[in-house]
């Protein structure tokens, strides 16, 4: 006999996702899990279109990471044909990604993590949004957030045009390379990047960091969880967003698998409940022992801080230095604290920056050779980035003209889906005893959410007026006993 | 005044599309007019701000899930407050990012019109309008362009 809690949808999150929450006999917390809803007939839609079409129609199946689907389609494709770009190619597309991560890091940080922090944990509902961030820390800081976004989606649309549509990458290469007028923009574009960066770090540290409340909240047993972690690394196992090796490491922290992406499925298997339709990935070698962390459970986790977690440092000098600090204060590395990704997130926004002035300064990125042009008939291509929300797959399979017989996605959020589940439950599991649910419980629960910055595929819509945040405690018959919501209707 | 008529939605989520096939029927059949400009926007969010900007007036073409597809409703802003929900990356909505221009001094529009198209589903790939939603269109054009573009 169980009782069901459902808190549908989530405010502030990206598309759109239920949670459900089911209440033992005691009428404690049995278990908890997240409902993605998955677009159907992605395979059947890609069938019979041409390879090289995909890096411009998987950006379309997401407003939030189009740049995103856009890189790991292109890298498919350069995988598909096995053709490996240019010097000068991979410089320009790894300058346009990271000025995506930084974009939407930042806009993240401001608009969606930072309510929780910034505005206050305890705050009304209605001035936890930006409106309260810039009430709190100013109308020049959002000025601030506009300007950098502004010059840094400048840099992705002068190189790729429009974000929805990008034309950038070709299998082999890129169409076309920078200006020197581009080129002396963007720098400065880099430059004041790396100052946003910083003030962004110097933010969180006067505003959370100070704040004793906050750190105990961040440091504290509610979000910690001990999993493996994932994430791209470049060969001296530092973070990589565009390109490298899928690198997992053990809860203590000890290198545990390191692979090309193609061998993706060799090492990760899905999990399905009977009562979901959710997929829920875990370590093959490690095995699927239920929603539980520690060294047995295959549960892995992926984004920022479990891409921290999984290397050995950033590859620039002020991201290594944030680095250092963040797990000098959380006692140590791995950090297990979910709540940390917040902070973790700000460190690669810093290190994206950084890496952004390093691309820009290297002579190579005005090279002329920007393609290499396909040789081989093509079969099958594996593509990998590390997503703002994770390790993000494209997989193709083609017949020899390079029409898509087969093709698959892996997306970020997923493989963070069973280790979204465990907080869920953790912060229910304090907020609801003998089937009494205390009003905390949907701040808690979202915040645990928020913190892996989730997405649950665009588009899902909601009849304006509906409640934006809603938990049904409903008995064994499904009648229900007690309805909670953060609006009224 | 400047009215800037926005079709929102992704173009291979079949009927999630519907406001962005609008839209385009729209400029079709009013384009040209000084005083009207007609685009599309697959990110929603803040970029929903960024298009905005300058505008006197803005129309926002969307789907809705709902009971009844093709039906159309009018809203206002205002309508829109406690929902978070319009594909939005980072689930900013419409209402906040609009305040949030405003308050940043930015040339936000004065006037702000929805029209919601219900739909049943928008999570099936497909780059056609489901029937029952095709069969309406026309009707859906008609109505929005007597009612914003004084046709």
């Amino acid at each position: 006999m169980t009782k069901r809690v459902t808190i549908d949808p989530i405010t502030r999150l990206e598309g759109h996702g239920k949670i459900e929450i089911f209440l033992d006999d005691k009428g404690d917390v049995a278990q908890a899990y997240i409902q993605v809803p998955e677009l159907r007939g992605f395979e059947k839609f890609s069938e019979g279109r041409m390879a090289e079409e995909m890096p411009r129609i998987t950006p379309k199946i997401c407003g939030v990471c189009p740049t995103a689907h856009h890189m790991a389609s292109t890298k498919a494709v350069d995988d598909l044909y096995k053709v490996e770009p240019p010097r000068t190619a991979r410089l320009i597309r790894e300058l346009v990604y990271n000025a995506f991560m930084l974009e939407d890091h930042a806009l993240h940080f401001y608009f969606l993590g930072g309510p929780d922090f910034v505005v206050g944990l305890e705050a009304p509902k209605a001035e936890r949004n930006i409106l309260g961030v810039i009430g709190k820390v100013g109308l020049e800081t959002g000025g601030k957030v506009i300007d950098m976004r502004k010059r840094v989606r400048n840099i992705i649309t002068t190189l790729g045009g429009r974000v929805i549509h990008p034309v950038l990458g070709l299998p082999g290469g890129v169409s076309r390379g920078l200006t020197p007028e581009n080129r002396e923009e963007f720098a400065k574009t880099a430059k004041d990047a790396v100052e946003f960066a910083r003030f962004s770090l110097d933010l969180f540290g006067s505003v959370v960091l100070k704040n004793k409340t906050y750190v105990d909240t961040i440091v504290g047993d509610v979000y910690k969880h001990r999993t493996y972690y994932m994430g791209l690394v470049d060969e001296a196992n530092k973070v990589s967003f565009y390109d490298g090796d899928i690198r997992v490491v053990n809860p203590s922290g000890k290198e545990f698998a390191k692979f090309p992406a193609r061998d993706y499925l060799k090492h990760v298997a899905e999990h399905v409940e009977t009562w979901s339709f959710v997929k829920f990935p875990y370590l093959k070698a490690v095995g699927w022992k239920g929603f539980v962390d520690g060294e047995k459970s295959g549960i892995y986790r992926v984004a920022p801080l479990a891409r921290l977690n999984a290397s050995d440092g950033m590859a620039t000098p002020k991201a290594q230095a944030e680095h250092d600090r963040m797990y000098e204060t959380l006692g140590g590395k791995p950090a297990h604290n979910t709540l940390a990704y917040h902070w973790a997130r700000l460190v690669e926004l810093l290190y994206a920056a950084e890496r952004m002035v390093e691309l820009v300064k290297d002579p190579d990125i005005m090279g002329t050779d920007i393609r290499t042009l396909p040789t081989q008939k093509p079969s099958e291509g594996v593509g990998v980035v590390e997503a703002p929300r994770g390790t993000l797959i494209h997989h193709f399979k083609s017949d020899e003209r390079g029409v898509i017989t087969q093709a698959n996605l892996i997306v970020a959020t997923v493989n963070n889906a069973p280790a979204i589940c465990m907080s869920v439950e953790r912060a229910a599991k304090g907020l609801i005893k003998n089937g009494n649910v205390s009003d905390g419980l949907l701040n808690m629960v979202e915040m645990a959410f928020r913190a892996y910055d989730p997405c649950f595929a665009c588009a899902s819509h909601a009849l304006p007026g509906r409640t934006p945040l809603v938990v049904e405690i409903r008995g064994a018959d499904g009648t229900l006993i007690r309805r909670l919501s953060q609006f009224v209707d | 005044m400047k009215t800037l008529v926005l079709g929102v939605g992704s173009s291979v989520l079949s009927d999630d599309g519907v406001g962005l096939a609008v839209a385009r029927a729209l400029e079709s059949r009013a384009g040209g007019r000084g005083d009207v400009e007609f685009a599309t926007n697959e990110e929603g969010g803040f970029t929903l701000l960024e298009d905005a900007l300058g505008f006197d007036r803005l129309v926002v073409i969307d789907a809705v899930l709902g009971a009844e597809p093709g039906r159309l409703t009018r809203l206002a802003l205002q309508d829109l407050a406690p929902t978070v929900h319009c594909g939005a990356p980072h689930g900013l909505d419409l209402a906040t990012v609009l305040e949030f221009g405003r308050r940043q001094g930015l040339a936000v529009p004065r006037e702000v019109v929805v029209y919601a198209i219900e739909v049943r589903d928008v999570n099936a790939f497909g780059e056609r309008l489901s029937p029952e939603v095709e069969a309406r269109l026309g009707e859906i054009v008609a109505t929005i362009e007597r009612e914003v573009l004084g046709a």
